[in-house]
């Protein structure tokens, strides 16, 4: 009996979060007198009346997961995506938890709907719980009480994310490398690529920003690697992004990892040749979706993944009209992981440093030279899809803002293109730069009322001497 | 997120780990025994088998009355020893294809199942786990990828890291990020003040998706998930194109060569088609300066037409839809010659007519090209098929067709005999006289045909071995229906040459056994009244007329009988 009683609760917590969740989300979309979010109130309300009859219900999050009257919310795999997501929602907002007392069960729909608008729109305010504190006075919410996030545990959690992030990336590389090294010499398995795959995953569901700045990382013994490692995480993003199934992205992490599969077959002269490319070099160089198949065939994979994993690769310098490199007679159109493959491994190409220019492109000035070539190189679709998942100034991007001062653009929390969490870049290139307040660039304006501070434009990395990935996993 | 689990499960282990009482102890060491016994079940019966059934029943039924107390039940694999909350519940070195070796081996730390766990759910982790204990390695899969890939909600794992204990030294993130020092890379003075490159600015309105342009990801994303193999056909066939190397040409070929089985047996026949179309393409493209893709090609449409290669076609042509029989066609039209074996065994199966149609058309056309296939299949052929050989062969250029007919006509079975020799009567009549004395075959049906066809018209052979056979027999064991039947074909296809023996054979009656004497009276009166000739006519007349009764009768009854005939006939 009391088994079933704690089942009853924890199917009731899950469904409270979940009642939530869809309560701030429709509320970002529609007006109070919207039918849909009128709904969504009635049943939150529900949710709130029925586990604050028996009391105060008092919800935080500790080391990563909930716990309803301190007892760890336990959920099913199904609830997993939503959980974690509420869970980045509050950390953003540097909220710990909520106390609702008994008496939220006479808290008015209008209250209700007060509370979820301000607890969204602190994520702007420099201090969101101080700001959040006052608000729930001022509009006389006496109900319920905001918990403040405790910074160690915060530190704790996000540390070992980005601990396990850092991991991964460095495995993702090894496996990469001995896996090119094995195709070379014989048959390699792709046990090791698949749990990767799988871990890679499951960390863009749980922290996709600290993915996308680890994919800023460049140059580590062999720049074939590492640009491997950061198409599969970049394209596994964007395949997160427009709504591809785990398994699928599964498929899309390897086939990340092993796009380049077919360089190994190019000498490396002219891999890291200076220069042009001669008609011959060229010609061997455009040979490597080509090798990359037939490496991929020698994987000791079976045959439903070696079907799934060979597309990308043989497509990533196909256009979307099937110009560009391998010729085709029988590929009539590009598959969609071809298409994504295309696109990131463009980006990636471009602002990385290569033996053939003197200088890579920002992140911003990538995606500017990208949007400027959508007709021809891309598909356009999917090419918005990355813009929109990357901002105009990705994630890692260094920027000089219209102050003079420089920033790096560290995540767009809420998915908004206007509004992202820079870092401010202090010192200069001769002296050192040190990392500066990390704010909302769109609530600066608003609490200090001042004019806009807005981003002026990219710049290089270079010129003020930092190195991005360590700044953004230092910060992280 | 797994890491996250492991750390909170485990803190709540510490927590219990010196309170777990032996009840409880002996509860989870009796379910990891019906674990094991289950597991055991499933790998010795068929999926669907009443003790598989019974056994997962049972194994639910011991779980959830354990989850219900416990809430949770939660191994940890180690290598020698199974825990539970600290206690070992099993500890013996596994063997391999034991479930502790399997969890084992695929890294699985532990393994956790939570109250509220359905019986269809516990049914599938168990023919999960049943499926790679059987399997040994890559390729065939590993649990931890099936469990991940199959979101079950009741258990959870944690997986440990397979990356680590290898004799590569991972090297460290510090390296990554500063160990070949970005800023002095980028502190080169060149690459300081290069000009910002000025593509225009992105609109951010502009990268907002149309409704349209939505409704396009939502599909493309639809069809990613469906999974469509034509494209990664499409792409090694693109590849073999290309390759310009024996071994690699080879390698792209044998990927193909997988997919071709493949498509097979899915009934996947448009695929399959596919295939075959495009290797025909490279064929033509490489046939002349690539001659050993041409070798390589053949070898391998050899190879697809062999019977073995080809049989789960065999199994599944019973269900084959008559609509796929143009696409089958064109199949069997670019595969070696050699699938004529397997064209005949498909013959042999009960089929719609559309597909017999098209076995039987594309058997004569490839045994045109190559007979030795046909003649192993003949001889390999049992009675029912080689009955629906013959007229496949008959078919055939007439010099092919009778050279096997003919030796079909010697086959120890009456049916085929039959069917032999009316397929070589079929392509040419006139051969009927090589064939006069199988008037004597133990076939009934043979027999008759053959006298039906020597009953075709006048003809002074048979006529002469007709009277020959008559008179041999006319004292012997011969049925008397097929004496009548020979004086009535005697009658068709005689002449006034054979008027004298029959007059005498009706009329005069010294040299007649008394019991055969009725039986040859009637031939012969039916072979006059059939032969239509003025003699004839003139005996019958005097016979008609006869003093002897028995003479008198015969003939009248013979005439009416004939009479009868033709009145019917007429009609």
């Amino acid at each position: 009996m009391a088994n079933e009683n704690n089942t009853q609760s924890r199917l009731r917590a899950v469904e409270f979060i979940k009642a939530l969740y869809n309560l701030i989300y429709t509320a970002r979309i529609h007006k109070d007198n919207n039918r849909l979010l009128k709904e969504c109130l009635v049943r939150f309300k529900g949710f709130l009346d029925d586990m604050t009859e028996e009391g105060d219900l008092e919800i935080q999050i500790w080391r990563e997961r909930f716990h309803f009257r301190g007892e760890k919310l336990r959920h099913g795999r199904e609830s997993h995506n939503l959980v974690n997501e509420m869970i980045k929602y509050f950390t953003d907002r540097s909220i710990g938890g909520f106390h609702f007392l008994a008496a939220s069960q006479k808290a008015s729909a209008k209250d209700i709907m007060i509370l979820i608008r301000i607890l969204d729109v602190s994520i702007k305010r420099k201090d969101p719980i101080d700001w959040l504190s006052r608000k729930l006075e001022e509009y006389a919410l006496s109900w319920v009480q905001v918990l403040k996030r405790r910074d160690e545990d915060r530190e704790a959690s996000v540390s070992k994310r980005t601990e396990r992030a850092k991991n991964a990336y460095l495995l993702a590389l090894d496996t990469v490398r001995e896996v090119a090294d094995k195709a070379s010499k014989g048959v390699a398995g792709v046990l090791r690529a698949r749990r990767l795959a799988q871990n890679i995953v499951d960390l863009i569901h749980e922290d996709r920003s600290l993915i996308l700045g680890l994919a800023t990382l460049q140059e580590y013994d062999d720049y074939t690697y590492t640009h491997s490692v950061n198409v599969s995480l970049l394209a596994t993003c964007l395949g997160k992004q427009i709504g591809l199934s785990k398994v699928v992205l599964e498929h899309l992490a390897v086939c990340g990892l092993f796009h380049d599969l077919g360089k190994v077959g190019v000498p490396r002269d002219i891999l890291l040749k200076k220069g042009k490319l001669n008609d011959d070099e060229w010609e061997k160089m455009q040979s490597h979706p080509l090798l990359g198949v037939k490496k991929i065939l020698r994987l000791n994979a079976d045959k439903e993944l070696r079907s799934k994993i060979i597309l990308g690769p043989f497509e990533h310098h196909l256009n979307p009209d099937m110009t560009g490199y391998p010729k085709t007679h029988f590929m009539k159109k590009l598959s969609l992981s071809g298409r994504i493959l295309r696109i990131v491994d463009v980006y990636e190409a471009l602002t990385a440093d290569r033996s053939y220019r003197k200088r890579s492109f920002t992140p911003d000035e990538a995606l500017r030279k990208m949007w400027s070539e959508r007709e021809k190189n891309f598909d356009l679709i999917l090419l918005k899809s990355f813009i929109q998942m990357m901002g105009i100034f990705p994630i890692g991007s260094i920027v000089e803002l219209n102050n003079g001062k420089y920033a790096m653009i560290m995540d767009y929390p809420e998915g908004s293109l206007a509004s992202p969490m820079v870092m401010l870049l202090e010192g200069n290139r001769d002296e050192g730069i040190s990392q500066g307040e990390v704010f909302n660039l769109m609530s600066r304006d608003q609490e200090n009322n001042s004019s806009e501070l807005g981003i002026a434009r990219g710049i290089l990395p270079s010129r003020i001497g930092v190195s991005v990935a360590e700044l953004l996993l230092r910060e992280n | 997120m797994l890491a996250d689990q492991t750390m909170d499960s485990r803190n709540n282990i510490t927590v219990t780990e010196g309170g777990v009482s032996d009840d409880e102890l002996n509860q989870a060491r009796r379910i990891f025994t019906s674990l094991l016994l289950t597991v055991k079940n499933l790998s010795l019966y068929p999926h669907g088998h009443t003790i598989c059934v019974n056994s997962i029943k049972q194994f639910y039924t011991q779980l959830t009355a354990f989850l219900d107390k416990y809430n949770t039940l939660m191994i940890e694999i180690e290598r020698e020893q199974i825990v539970y909350r600290g206690k070992a519940i099993s500890s013996e070195i596994p063997e391999e294809g034991s479930l502790h070796y399997t969890l084992f081996r695929d890294g699985i730390r532990w393994l956790e199942l939570n109250n509220g766990i359905e019986h269809d759910e516990l049914a599938d982790i168990l023919l999960i786990i049943n499926r790679y204990n059987k399997l040994s390695t890559e390729p065939e899969g590993d649990i931890v990828t099936a469990l991940w890939e199959t979101h079950f909600p009741h258990i959870q794992y944690e997986v440990a890291d397979i990356f680590r204990g290898g004799d590569r030294e991972t090297g460290k993130f510090s390296d990554l990020v500063s160990g070949k020092s970005a800023m002095t890379r980028y502190a080169e003075p060149e690459y300081r003040e290069k000009e910002y490159r000025n593509d225009p600015e992105i609109d951010p309105w502009a990268i907002a998706l149309s409704p349209e342009e939505e409704a396009a990801l939502k599909e493309m994303v639809r069809m990613e998930e469906d999974t469509e193999l034509t494209s990664y056909l499409d792409a090694l066939l693109d590849s073999l194109l290309q390759h310009e190397e024996e071994v690699n040409f080879s390698k792209i070929l044998d990927a193909i060569s997988e997919e071709f089985i493949l498509s097979v047996s899915r009934n996947d026949f448009s695929v399959t088609l596919k295939i075959l179309q495009g290797l025909q393409y490279v064929l033509d493209i490489c046939s002349e300066d690539m001659p050993w893709a041409v070798k390589l090609i053949d070898d391998f449409l050899i190879k697809a037409s062999n019977v073995d290669f080809l049989a789960p076609l065999k199994e599944s042509w019973g269900q084959i839809d008559p609509e796929d029989t143009e696409v089958l066609r064109e199949i069997f039209m670019l595969l070696n010659p050699d699938v004529i074996r397997m064209l005949v065994a498909l013959l042999s199966q009960s089929q719609p007519a559309p597909l017999r149609k098209m076995l039987l058309d594309l058997i004569v056309l490839l045994a045109s090209k190559d007979t030795r296939n046909l003649e192993m299949a003949l001889n390999n052929a049992n009675e029912n098929l080689l009955e629906r050989l013959v007229s496949v062969i008959v078919r055939m250029e007439p010099g092919q067709a009778m050279k096997y007919l003919t030796k079909l006509s010697q086959h120890s079975s009456g049916r085929i005999r039959y069917e032999a020799v009316r397929g070589i009567l079929k392509l040419d009549p006139a051969r009927i006289k090589d064939m006069l004395n199988l008037i004597d075959d133990k076939e009934d049906s043979l027999r008759q045909l053959v006298l039906e066809q020597m009953g075709q018209s006048r003809n002074e052979a048979v006529e002469e071995f007709l009277l020959s056979y008559i008179n041999k027999n006319k004292t012997g064991t011969v049925y008397a229906d097929h004496i009548i039947q020979c004086f009535r074909i005697l009658g068709r296809c005689g002449s006034a040459r054979s008027v004298p023996f029959l007059r005498q054979t009706l009329i005069r009656w010294g040299f007649l056994s008394s019991s055969r004497r009725p039986v040859l009276r009637r031939g012969a009166a039916i072979a006059l009244a059939t032969l239509g000739i003025t003699e004839a006519d003139k005996v019958l007349e005097r016979a008609g007329r006869s003093f002897f009764p028995g003479v008198k009768n015969v003939v009248s009854k013979v005439r009416q009988e004939l009479k009868e005939e033709a009145e019917s006939r007429g009609k």
